[in-house]
């Protein structure tokens, strides 16, 4: 049963004397394994196509019975109350190869309901009878079951594992690859999640030549307390998608017993979650854990406070609070990880404390990061006694959000190597160009939201700008952007970007006058109009000293209510149309985009006169 | 160049870097050495050879797969996904399309084999028995204990 050598195979379909007639029975016996081969590795649990092959006739069905690969992979249903005879029956013919076992809730959602809980319950003892001696064999398991029962099945499963890659563990009503966007409140007979429960499986701790270097663990809606396997867990997965009680102590007790993670992520589901260890316990070293990632989870400086993981190279947060709680813990955590390269921290600006009644009452003290090259954080005004405890002497690229003046110009000006900046929403920004972030080696640079900041910006390197407003709203920008030009005098400027900006056409011309190295202008959703069209319009030989951007190759003019199509139209057609200058002047050809707002109908020649080139779309 | 000989007598002249795209031809090259005898291939048809030429001389460029490609292929990568150009030339009927792969697997031009395999697979994905039957015109020759069998197969894995 085990083998899946060609060689071993019932000879092909012409063996059988009713079809030998047909096309596919001249097919050699290998080759048509390999067809059976390319099935069953593109087909899952919902076409279980070699499966289905093999009820064709009784030569295909003795060539897949013959062959271990095709049953090596047990896609198990706990809604089958012969479970463990379907697993029993495929493990015969997997023969001695690695497993790969999956079992789900249901194939149509409903048949749970079919079955008492204790039903259920008998079947899953059956099937891990089964299942138990084939543990040393499993390269990936992966099991949901119903929450009650998590605890007794998950504990039982006893045994050497030293192939093992995957496991995921869930305690769900529904299968996990299914109904994520199904209605709130639908699993909410749930009950409540079930407490931490061990997870037996060992592993030698001298591994033989050529076992797995790691084990990938996926837990949803459980905590699993691991055995010796745990030593070996690099890459950890924890989702919780039931709002229920649970405390941080759980967390903490599960990844304490897998100490080499590299990978931990933690996805939460809006919840707080308390913890009840005391401050002065030992912390949960991590030693080799270089990406740490908890998302959604409220309280998260209880699970924070208690780790200690100085490889950390990558650390996002995201959908948080940002209480003096979280910024005590980041303090902690940003003085004792020593490799954190990036930086990534998003509050759920739905739930976030109000911030116009919050009075932080943090207190720290400077922290310098030297390894951080990229740090995004929007942390509105709670996070700033934090933000400006912070400096990064080597931060390549800066983002930050609905932070006040002050704290970007001291985040901004600790660092001489800033390349890429992004500011939202910056607040009190004070009137006039003073003081000064002078930001020497920036090259690229986005401002939102935020248009008195430009006057205090000076960045003489910069090859590409961007300021976009408000989706909901224009931004009024009245002379910043030509006030920061003016004073960075960026020679080599290549890119300028507006959208949802109100700026007066002389303005922009101004300032587009500085920028001749420009060649590409964006423009979306602005105020500007049908006067700065001319303006950058090919000039005459007479003119030729006035012309705005020479170099310009790349435009993109979108539902600008101000901007006619006729006057883009001549746009375009002095820059791209036949040269009328004896040839003095050949300016490069422009392409891009050019749409119009739904209001402003398009007639069929305007239509033809900017797309029939091709140089423009739409 | 080297010339081939089909089994219905016709000749072909190709280049060698296309006619070595087959691992027959060219170990059959490497043993003879330079030599203006013709290859006969007499389990190739000329209409099946021209085909299969066309397929050699597209991928003529491409990087002969290694026992290690081979290999990874085997294990997991296998997908029934095919290349654009490799979908529009096997869009054959079933009849050249059997030929092509048996005339692939003489020839042993693996990743044509491949690509007929793959687009065979793809024709029996999702379809229940009866219709892969109805399909290849294939009899359904099952004993009433296998038909139980299979029933059992079904709920388990199937349907409920």
């Amino acid at each position: 049963m085990s083998s899946s050598h060609p060689a071993d195979l019932p000879q092909a379909a012409g063996a059988s004397a009713p079809n030998s007639r047909n096309l596919i029975d001249r097919i050699p016996a290998e080759v048509l394994h390999d067809i059976f081969k390319a099935l069953h590795l593109s087909t899952d649990w919902t076409t279980p196509s070699a499966l289905r092959a093999s009820h064709v006739c009784r030569v295909w069905r003795q060539m897949i019975h013959a062959s271990s690969i095709f049953w090596s992979r047990l896609d198990l249903f706990v809604s089958n109350a012969e479970l463990d005879r379907h697993a029993a029956y495929w493990l015969e013919r997997a023969g001695s190869r690695p497993l790969s076992i999956n079992i789900r809730l249901y194939r149509t959602r409903g048949d749970l309901e079919l079955h008492s809980e204790w039903a259920l319950q008998l079947r899953l003892i059956r099937l891990r009878c089964v299942l138990q001696p084939t543990t040393a064999r499993w390269e990936s398991f992966s099991a949901t079951v119903p929450p009650s029962l998590a605890s007794d099945f998950f504990s039982g499963l006893q045994g050497m594992a030293p192939s093992l890659k995957k496991l995921n563990i869930g305690a769900a009503l529904r299968n996990d690859e299914e109904d994520k966007h199904e209605e709130e409140g639908d699993d909410d007979d749930w009950g409540d999640l079930p407490p931490p429960f061990d997870i037996p499986l060992d592993r030698d701790p001298d591994p033989a030549p050529g076992a797995p270097n790691g084990v990938s663990v996926r837990a949803t809606n459980c905590f699993p307390i691991f055995a010796a396997l745990g030593l070996f867990i690099t890459d950890l997965q924890l989702t919780i998608e039931k709002d229920a009680d649970i405390v941080a102590d759980d967390i903490l007790a599960m990844i304490e017993t897998c100490p080499n993670l590299k990978e931990l992520i933690l996805t939460g589901m809006e919840f707080f979650c308390p913890v009840f260890r005391s401050i002065d316990a030992d912390l949960v070293e991590l030693s080799r854990l270089t990406y740490l990632q908890l998302e959604d989870f409220k309280g998260v400086e209880n699970i924070l406070l208690f780790i200690h993981a100085p490889s950390v190279q990558c650390f996002y947060l995201k959908y948080v609070d940002w209480t003096d709680g979280l910024s005590e813990a980041l303090s902690r955590l940003f003085r004792t990880f020593h490799s954190i390269v990036e930086v990534e921290v998003w509050p759920d600006l739905y739930t976030s404390p109000d911030e116009q009644n919050y009075t932080p009452l943090f207190q720290g003290f400077p922290i310098t990061m030297d390894t951080v090259k990229r740090f995004f954080v929007d942390g509105g005004p709670t996070s700033s006694p934090f933000l400006q405890q912070l400096s990064m002497p080597n931060a390549e690229r800066l983002d930050l959000a609905r932070a006040p003046f002050d704290v970007v110009r001291l985040v901004a000006s600790s660092t001489t190597h800033l390349e890429h900046a992004t500011f939202t929403k910056i607040t009190a920004c004070p009137p006039g160009p003073f003081p000064t972030i002078s930001l020497p080696d920036l090259t690229s640079f986005c401002v939102e939201h935020s248009p008195d900041l430009l006057e205090h910006i000076r960045a003489p390197r910069l090859e590409s700008i961007e300021v976009r407003g408000d989706y909901d709203g224009d931004m009024c920008m009245l002379t910043s952007l030509h006030d920061m030009v003016e004073r960075s005098a960026p020679s080599a400027l290549l890119s300028l970007s507006l959208s949802h900006v109100t700026v007066a056409d002389e303005n922009i011309i101004a300032c587009l006058k500085r920028l001749p190295t420009l060649e590409t202008l964006i423009i979306r959703r602005c105020s500007l109009s049908d006067r700065l069209l001319r303006a950058l319009c090919a000039p005459t030989v007479a003119e030729e000293a006035e012309w705005l951007l020479p170099r310009l190759t790349k435009m993109e003019l979108v539902e600008n209510p101000n901007m006619t199509p006729a006057a883009v139209i001549s746009l375009i057609k002095s820059r791209n149309g036949p040269s009328s200058h004896d040839g003095t002047l050949t300016p490069p050809r422009v392409k891009g985009q050019v749409a119009f707002p739904k209001s402003m109908k398009l007639r069929k020649r305007e239509a033809h006169a900017l797309y029939s080139s091709g140089d423009f779309s739409r | 160049m080297v010339n081939l000989v089909t089994s219905d007598n016709e000749s072909f002249t190709v280049e060698k870097a296309v006619a070595s795209r087959s691992v027959l031809i060219k170990n059959m090259l490497e043993d003879v050495g330079e030599s203006d005898q013709p290859i006969p291939l007499p389990n190739v048809t000329a209409s099946v050879l021209k085909k299969v030429l066309e397929y050699c001389d597209h991928h003529k460029n491409e990087p002969m797969p290694t026992s290690e490609d081979l290999a990874a292929e085997d294990t997991r990568k296998r997908t029934t996904d095919i290349g654009e150009w490799d979908q529009k030339f096997i869009q054959v009927d079933q009849e050249m399309l059997f030929e092509i792969i048996l005339a692939a697997n003489y020839l042993d031009i693996k990743p044509l084999l491949d690509v007929g395999c793959k687009t065979v697979a793809n024709m029996i994905k999702g379809k229940t028995p009866e219709e892969i039957r109805k399909l290849f015109n294939i009899v359904n020759d099952f004993t009433p204990e296998e038909e139980a069998q299979i029933k059992k197969e079904n709920e388990w894995a199937e349907d409920r």
